[in-house]
């Protein structure tokens, strides 16, 4: 098994795609931390909130601020790692030297996971890089020694993790990589924003709590409607488990079919 | 003789009656491709027993079974569609069969301890593009227990070491399938299953796989080889495996076929005569037709003496050949009788 995971950790670490994909996660993770962070900034100038960068919910959503598209690209790399092997007929390396397909595709998301945790590490430190120059110039605090702050950098990391997982589920199930990818992002992108607009407006929390999205917003403890959060999210560690559904059920489908189908 | 044998071989109901008893190879001398398996060893052979195969209710493979034994270059020859490609995926794992069982002495390959010390394939040479040849075999070394310093030598040794670290996707195809054949060998293996290995190789590439091929073989070890260069498996194997349409035609060791006895062509404008005058020969004359039309193919390599008959007997003759009997001849002799 741990020689399944260093092949695959190599075989994600041998293309360009890794260093592309955490350079695109750094500076997007860092301009959308700003947001937030000008946005507290400015309502301080203008007096609506005082001292913003004591707050905890605030300094979380800097800290977390690339999350919504660090788990997008998070997703990507999970369906291209899965979708290319399918595409250039490489997977039979694979199953050769991991013949127990099971196992081979728990090495595959061994890997993943790992590097999913690297994405999410890679997100939550621009995000606390950009906390840097607003807090020390605003007598602010980072907060780190609150365990609710600690918690909500692990959780953020970890969702973005777990939609690694989400993306190579669809690169099982749905074999043509291009497909997949343009399916993925829209969904991620268009068709899940919009279910949670709708259902945000008609404020159905409980169906928001289990859209992706929403699972993901409710492990990070964000409430903002800019975001169509639900107000009254599920507890971190039942969204959590949400979360974890969503990667299973396409993995679980494509899993059979690897397992069962013959290699073409 | 022996693919009668073979054939009837297959017709018989008992597993054990139908399959040439399996020997097991000791190596016992020093490995050219790999020093830790210089050790005394046992290396059972492949064994193909009654193995099925359907595609939605078309059968691909059809009751085959033979048996591939150690310290031997087996030729696995048929024309295209024949069931090779499958057989040989079916033996690997890459494909399922509906019935039958194609293992390593008693092993199939996903029940291997170490595949890829065990087992090396060449299948077919699809890699990724933007990876390098040198990462590709990185990759893989990581479940073959293999080091840098292998990688390095097997590079040098299949003659990549100057492009190892460029992306594939700038690899001719010869330099792929010597990656593949690289890849192949990583794991220090005791059997080799390769599928069309000299696609593109060069001259000197399909030269240095040979060697290779006997090399490897003449430690005990097993290979199991189809193409359909037949000149090459006449030049690089011990035994031939025959299938068509799924079936097996025969299984024959290469010394049974004969192939130094030649025979004789001869055309001729009248027929009848010439098959009147050389049954003085007391040898076999074939009527055979190519795209010339028909000619005599007569059982003997002595021209000179079918070439004297004919002139006792004043008859013209138009063409006065040897022919050598090689393996294609065989070959298309199998696939013919089969029909």
């Amino acid at each position: 098994m741990s020689g399944a995971l260093r092949a695959e950790l190599r075989r994600i670490t041998t293309t360009k795609l890794w260093w592309i994909v955490l350079i695109c996660i750094f500076v997007l993770s860092a301009g959308y931390a700003a947001l937030p962070a000008s946005a507290a900034l400015l309502q301080s100038k203008a007096g609506v909130v005082r001292s913003p960068f004591t707050d905890p919910g605030i300094i979380r959503s800097i800290y977390n601020g690339g999350n919504i598209l660090s788990r997008i690209l998070a997703m990507v790399v999970g369906i291209v790692s899965i979708g290319s092997e399918y595409r250039y007929g490489s997977l039979a390396w694979s199953i050769l030297a991991t013949p127990r397909r099971l196992r081979m595709l728990l090495g595959k998301a061994g890997a993943l996971l790992i590097f999913g945790v690297i994405c999410g590490i890679t997100s939550v430190a621009a995000g606390m890089l950009v906390a840097i120059p607003f807090v020390l110039a605003n007598n602010g605090s980072f907060l780190l020694d609150q365990p609710n702050t600690l918690r909500s950098i692990i959780l953020g990391i970890c969702s973005i993790a777990l939609w690694t997982m989400i993306g190579m589920g669809l690169g099982i199930l749905i074999k043509n990589i291009l497909i997949a990818l343009v399916l993925g992002v829209i969904l991620g992108f268009l068709v899940e924003p919009i279910v949670s607009l709708v259902l945000f407006l008609k404020r159905e929390d409980q169906l928001l709590n289990v859209m992706p999205s929403g699972a993901t917003n409710a492990m990070l403890e964000i409430s903002s409607p800019v975001l169509f959060a639900a107000q009254h999210p599920s507890p971190w560690w039942l969204a959590g488990m949400i979360l974890v559904a969503w990667c299973l059920l396409p993995a679980l489908a494509g899993v059979l079919s690897v397992v069962r189908r013959d290699l073409a | 003789m022996a693919r009668r044998a073979a054939v009837a071989a297959q017709s018989a109901d008992h597993p054990a009656r139908r399959l040439p008893q399996p020997t097991v190879q000791r190596i016992a001398s020093p490995a050219t491709y790999g020093s830790r398996r210089a050790i005394t060893r046992e290396v059972p052979p492949i064994i193909v027993d009654r193995l099925v195969k359907s595609y939605n209710g078309t059968l691909a493979v059809r009751d085959l079974s033979f048996v591939v034994q150690p310290g031997r270059v087996t030729g696995f020859l048929g024309p295209n569609g024949a069931g090779k490609t499958t057989t040989m995926r079916i033996l690997v794992g890459l494909t399922s069969p509906t019935t039958g069982r194609a293992t390593f002495g008693d092993l199939a390959y996903a029940d291997l301890q170490h595949p890829q010390r065990t087992v090396g394939c060449v299948l077919d040479a699809s890699f990724h593009p933007a990876r390098s040849g040198r990462n590709h075999l990185r990759v893989l070394a990581a479940t073959a227990d293999a080091s840098d310093r292998r990688i390095d030598w097997l590079l040098d040794e299949v003659r990549l070491s100057d492009v190892a670290r460029r992306p594939v996707e700038e690899y001719s195809t010869g330099m792929r399938q010597r990656l593949a054949l690289a890849a192949a060998m990583l794991g220090k293996p005791d059997y080799l299953i390769l599928d069309e290995p000299t696609n593109g190789l060069d001259p000197a590439g399909i030269r240095w796989l040979r060697s290779f091929l006997r090399d490897f073989a003449a430690t005990g070890r097993t290979v199991l080889i189809s193409s359909h260069l037949l000149k090459e498996i006449e030049a690089t194997a011990d035994d031939i495996v025959v299938i068509n349409r799924g079936r097996l035609l025969a299984q024959v060791p290469m010394s049974e076929l004969n192939l130094s006895e030649g025979t004789t062509r001869v055309r001729i404008p009248d027929m009848q005569a010439a098959l009147r005058a050389l049954a003085a020969l007391r040898a076999d004359v074939q009527v055979a037709a190519d795209e010339r039309g028909a000619f005599l193919r007569i059982s003997t390599h002595k021209v000179s003496q079918v070439g004297s008959v004919l002139l006792n007997s004043g008859i013209v003759v138009d063409e006065l050949i040897s022919e050598r009997r090689d393996l294609e001849q065989e070959f298309f002799s199998m696939l013919e009788s089969s029909r």
